[in-house]
């Protein structure tokens, strides 16, 4: 294999890898902050895309009025959820939150199918599909695009998460509820936020992925890789989220291209199987101590 | 004199296996094909409640094992020529083997990174059954031929239904006598906390090596079952999807609980039926009625069980509430 189709295959692995670690970013965001594993995560995903796609078309919005306007909106909707779903189950057992989640992405997905049927669309984007042409390589504006914008927003959330004081106080809550409310922080509100942000980035990967593998009621089915990429980071880190999320994306990206495409999911299962063997937490999780 | 708990419970139970042996005669061909359905959910639904209502496992694969029984029991029965009566058991016994592949791993794991590995058996799975399609059929898929019995071929679907009914008790019975034994209570014990557990002597690997050994055939026997009522095996029946379903029936039931398992099963086997009216709004209004069901019953539909007798007229028992889940 040559030095540029390695690149050129890494490339197309970190973009698909990004849109990956974004919703296992969400995943892991809400569980942290809330202890709530949302498997409504990847149909928010396919609500921004859709989102964008109402707001493109419809609206007549340029992209990137579109996509913001599809942030703040998705933003809105996590915190309704929050308040109409999570707080309601908040003394529910573990189970029970997890499978009303998936009822709510159940009911998400099939409004979106009722309106828009079973037609695939895209969102048309400033980059165009022409390759971009670096020395000898040839890759697609798309991924460059894909790659930076997760980048940015990861990159913004983790100042937000170590400087203000909102994110602060949200780091304080993941920790000791009991003792963030003792400090008079307003828990029920960093709880509302914390699913804001974790729509928010939902919805950013469903904007972001729509070019490439274009707006249907499915798409949301990415959740399951994303679950896979936050367990292989370590479900309680953020950055593990992220880093598992990338590899994930470059390991089905390589083993796609050795193993043929059958065998790129079983190549990238197989090896996450053998991580988790030798660290049964992931590679940035840490063995919980468990008291007795 | 006031009924006593248990002798509701007995009663309600005989007329439950009284309807479901009588009224059978008078309906018609669906609703055999329905109830068979809905019996081997409540087998596989009984199997996983093991694992994880009273062991504490999740598992996200338990429609490969359906889908290793399925296989498993037709390559027996179809192309080995064994009878189907040794082939059934004999594929759960396959699944069972399975069961142990996957356990030993999993003993290392536990909670969400468990039920990623589960994950990665049946994706796993997936590609095994599509690279052998001598025994499988391939994407494809296989047809089942259906078995004879004491000479009679089983062509009617109520003739099949009693033989799933058969062994959906027997099933039922021994996930009953396994619950009142010794390891029965270490799963729950296991579940609450493992410390506990090793305090007091329990053999908390080999235990939980038993719950996935024992879960395994349950969902090894429901897919032959399936397999020999559908006719046909349907490699894509038997994704993550499905998994989930399974997920979700003991959690609307009741989870740690045999009746829940069956209730759960068999509800969320009749439920799509009654909503097809519904038509293209069907799945919209099964989320709807999911959702509103765990927000109101967020202990499952068994979790109604307590709160209605104490609605009811007051009995005095001795032990009442204090097992409620």
């Amino acid at each position: 294999m040559s030095l540029e189709i390695g690149l050129q295959l890494a490339i197309a692995g970190l973009s698909i890898g990004s849109i990956y670690a974004l919703v296992a970013l969400g995943l892991v965001l809400a569980f942290k902050g809330t202890g709530v594993l949302n498997f409504a995560q990847g149909e928010l995903v396919t609500l921004g895309a859709y989102i964008a796609l109402f707001l493109g078309t419809f609206a007549q919005l340029p992209y990137h009025w579109a996509f913001l306007l599809t942030l703040l909106s998705a933003g809105a909707f996590g915190v309704v959820l929050e308040r109409g779903l999570i707080r309601p189950l908040a003394h529910a057992p573990a189970f029970t939150v997890v499978v009303a989640t998936l009822a709510v992405g159940l009911m998400i997905k099939n409004v979106l199918r009722l309106v828009w049927q079973e037609n695939v669309s895209t969102i048309a984007t400033p980059f165009g599909d022409a390759p971009l042409a670096i020395g000898a390589l040839r890759v697609n504006p798309q991924y460059l695009w894909v790659i930076g914008c997760s980048v940015g927003l990861m990159a913004v959330l983790a100042v937000f998460f170590r400087s203000s004081l909102t994110g602060k106080a949200m780091r304080a809550v993941a920790q000791n509820q009991v003792a963030a409310r003792l400090m008079g922080i307003p828990v029920g509100r960093m709880f509302a936020l914390t699913f804001a942000i974790s729509a928010v980035v939902a919805a950013a990967a469903g904007v972001l992925v729509a070019p490439l593998i274009g707006i249907h009621a499915e798409m949301g089915g990415v959740i399951i890789k994303a679950f896979v990429a936050a367990i292989l980071g370590g479900f309680h880190s953020p950055v593990g989220a992220v880093v598992g999320g990338m590899l994930l994306g470059v390991l089905e990206a390589f083993g796609g291209a050795y193993f043929g495409g059958i065998f790129k999911e079983t190549v990238a299962f197989t090896l996450l199987i053998l991580i988790l063997l030798a660290r049964p937490h992931g590679l940035f999780g840490r063995a919980e101590a468990r008291r007795v | 004199m006031q009924p006593s708990d248990a002798s509701v419970r007995r009663a309600g139970l005989a007329a439950v296996l009284g309807f479901l042996l009588v009224v059978p005669w008078f309906l018609g061909s669906y609703y055999h094909f329905l109830l068979s359905l809905a019996l081997i959910n409540v087998i596989l639904a009984t199997g996983l409640n093991l694992l994880t209502g009273n062991a504490g496992q999740i598992s996200l694969c338990h429609s490969s094992f359906m889908a290793i029984g399925a296989y498993a029991t037709t390559f027996l029965f179809a192309t080995a020529g064994i009878t189907f009566w040794l082939a059934l058991p004999l594929g759960g016994a396959v699944a069972g083997v399975f069961g142990v592949l996957l356990g030993l791993p999993a003993l290392r794991l536990r909670g969400f990174y468990l039920a990623v590995v589960t994950l990665g058996f049946l994706e796993i799975m997936q590609i095994i059954i599509e690279s052998v399609p001598s025994v499988t059929g391939g994407v494809r898929g296989l047809a089942v031929p259906r078995p004879s019995l004491f000479g009679f071929r089983l062509g009617s679907d109520l003739a099949l239904y009693y033989v799933i009914l058969a062994v959906t008790l027997a099933a039922l019975y021994g996930a009953w006598r396994l619950l009142n034994s010794p390891t029965g209570r270490a799963f729950n014990v296991i579940r609450v906390s493992e410390a506990a557990a090793q305090t007091l002597a329990m053999p908390v690997t080999r235990v939980k090596l038993i719950a996935f050994v024992v879960a395994a055939p349950y969902a090894g026997m429901a897919g032959g079952l399936f397999a020999t009522l559908v006719g046909f095996i349907d490699p894509l029946e038997f994704g993550v999807a499905t998994s989930i379903r399974h997920v979700i029936f003991i959690v609307v039931g009741g989870l740690g609980s045999i009746a829940g398992s069956v209730v759960g099963a068999a509800a969320l086997t009749a439920l799509p039926e009654l909503l097809r009216g519904f038509k293209e709004y069907n799945e919209l209004a099964y989320g709807g009625l999911l959702l509103l069901v765990l927000m109101v019953m967020p202990h499952g539909l068994v979790g109604l069980w307590p709160a209605l007798r104490r609605l009811g007229p007051r009995v005095h028992t001795r032990a009442s509430g204090g097992n409620a889940r």
